[in-house]
């Protein structure tokens, strides 16, 4: 209910016989016209529908949206928002349903490389009969053997090859040895550690957005329909220390403050279109 | 003032009988029954609803930073110089409607709290002081796009949502980032 109709209950209070020419004008005036003006003859209910200077969001459906009581929709505005195609950074899997893959690159994590163990060398031990023993009777055993000591001399040289075990050298009066053979390097290849990566696309297609001038009802006399509508000018997506809501409160109202005239739904022109982040 | 009005009207049309109670129905329809229908709604969305807040840390991921409100300057909104801070800017965490903004800095050579932001998981989970949000969608758009979307991905009284901004991009030659990553969230409840 707006002062418009208030002004109609006015005049059925005070001349029942005439309401029914105020119904049709008020009927008249709630059709989307800008700029309607009643004539009625009580002069508390002239006046005119004007644009307040905001608008409804906008919206894909054409269908009007509902406006508060003492706000009316004008006139349609419509614009076609060209698609566009949002391309993925380089990610390893779908940001979801809609997107495209359009690219695939392999990523080097670790390249191939070869990992080698080492083997181990030769050795070579040599057998020194004990003095008191007299005339040596082999072979002795390894590693002990209670008829003379076995010195370590290293790794195998030149000459004694052979299987592993102990063994004389010379006929019949040479020197016993044990020889162990050595093992040789171990090289073990590994293969390069890789991650696939993937760009995607999603292209959205033209879309056509409709949005409607609000208009209130404006008294000849100059007052405007309904006072509750007449707040002070905010910025209600800024958050304000002044108005309770910064760092050092923990709550700011619920609800967006309104500009001056602004419906629910009205657009908001104030919003970051620049956002510098990167250092 | 507004509701003494509809009384004296109500009570008017009503003295003059079943043609005046027409009026009425024909001036405005929804007078009366608006009320009955908004009550139980309120209530609802009272219960389901966390509690309005604003915001003061964001836990996505590896993301666990301290947030303070920041001010839009003209178009342009820029974080915290501290890079380890994030800024908000727009609604509260846990508002009925409108974007909670939060934006934070990207680091070239590694240290600003939004770094790699651009891989944060679709499905994944932010708490922002005590608020739930889902991540919907994580896109890495030019500045151009940025700008060209503004309005409606900032928009301050449509559908809540939590979006996180960062850069994308950087030209090490030039020295400039070319591009925004967006993640957009919507709100699943309390923490």
């Amino acid at each position: 209910m707006n002062k418009f109709t208030a002004g109609i209950g006015s005049l059925a209070l005070v001349a029942g016989s005439a309401f029914f020419v105020v119904t049709a004008q008020g009927q008249a005036a709630s059709a989307a016209n800008p700029q309607v003006t009643t004539s009625l003859s009580a002069s508390a209910v002239l006046g005119s529908w004007v644009h307040n200077g905001s608008y409804t969001d906008w919206q894909e459906d054409p269908t009007q949206p509902t406006l508060e009581d003492g706000l009316k929709l004008g006139e349609r505005e419509t614009r076609t928002i060209t698609g566009s195609t949002e391309t993925t950074d380089w990610v390893t899997e779908s940001p979801g349903d809609g997107w495209v893959q359009v690219a695939e690159r392999t990523v080097i994590v670790k390249p191939a490389w070869t990992e080698t163990i080492p083997g181990e060398p030769s050795q070579w031990w040599n057998f020194q009969p004990n003095k008191t023993e007299g005339p040596f009777d082999g072979p002795p055993t390894f590693p002990k053997d209670p008829r003379g000591t076995w010195t370590h001399k290293g790794q195998l040289p030149p000459g004694h090859e052979g299987a592993d075990g102990v063994y004389q050298q010379g006929q019949g009066n040479g020197s016993w040895f044990f020889r162990q053979a050595g093992t040789p390097d171990q090289k073990i290849e590994h293969a390069a550690v890789t991650r696939q990566e993937l760009k995607f696309e999603r292209t959205s297609p033209d879309v056509t957005e409709y949005r409607w001038q609000i208009l209130e009802w404006v008294d000849d006399n100059g007052g405007e329909n309904g006072g509750e509508n007449g707040t002070t000018p905010t910025d209600p997506a800024q958050p304000d220390d002044d108005q309770g809501v910064g760092a050092a409160t923990e709550t700011r109202p619920d609800q967006p403050r309104r500009e001056k005239n602004r419906a629910p739904g009205a657009t908001n022109p104030r919003v970051p279109t620049v956002i510098d982040a990167g250092l | 003032m507004k509701r003494l009005v509809t009384v004296t009207v109500v009570a008017a049309l009503a003295a003059t009988g079943v043609a005046a109670g027409l009026a009425v129905s024909g001036a405005d329809s929804r007078e009366g029954s608006a009320p009955v229908a908004i009550a139980p709604a309120i209530e609802s969305a009272a219960t389901t609803q966390p509690a309005p807040r604003a915001p003061k840390r964001l836990r996505l991921w590896k993301f666990d930073a301290p947030v303070v409100p920041v001010k839009l300057e003209g178009g342009a909104l820029d974080p915290p110089s501290d890079p380890e801070v994030l800024g908000w800017w727009g609604q509260p965490a846990g508002a009925a409607g409108g974007t909670t903004l939060l934006v934070g800095h990207t680091v070239s050579t590694g240290g600003g709290t939004l770094d790699d932001l651009e891989h944060t998981t679709v499905g994944s989970v932010a708490k922002v002081s005590g608020v739930r949000y889902r991540v919907d969608r994580v896109t890495v758009i030019t500045k151009a796009q940025l700008a060209r979307r503004a309005p409606r991905l900032f928009d301050q009284t449509g559908t809540p949502k939590l979006v996180l901004v960062t850069c994308e991009g950087y030209d090490s030659v030039t020295r400039t980032y070319a591009d925004n990553v967006v993640v957009v969230a919507t709100p699943i409840g309390a923490a």
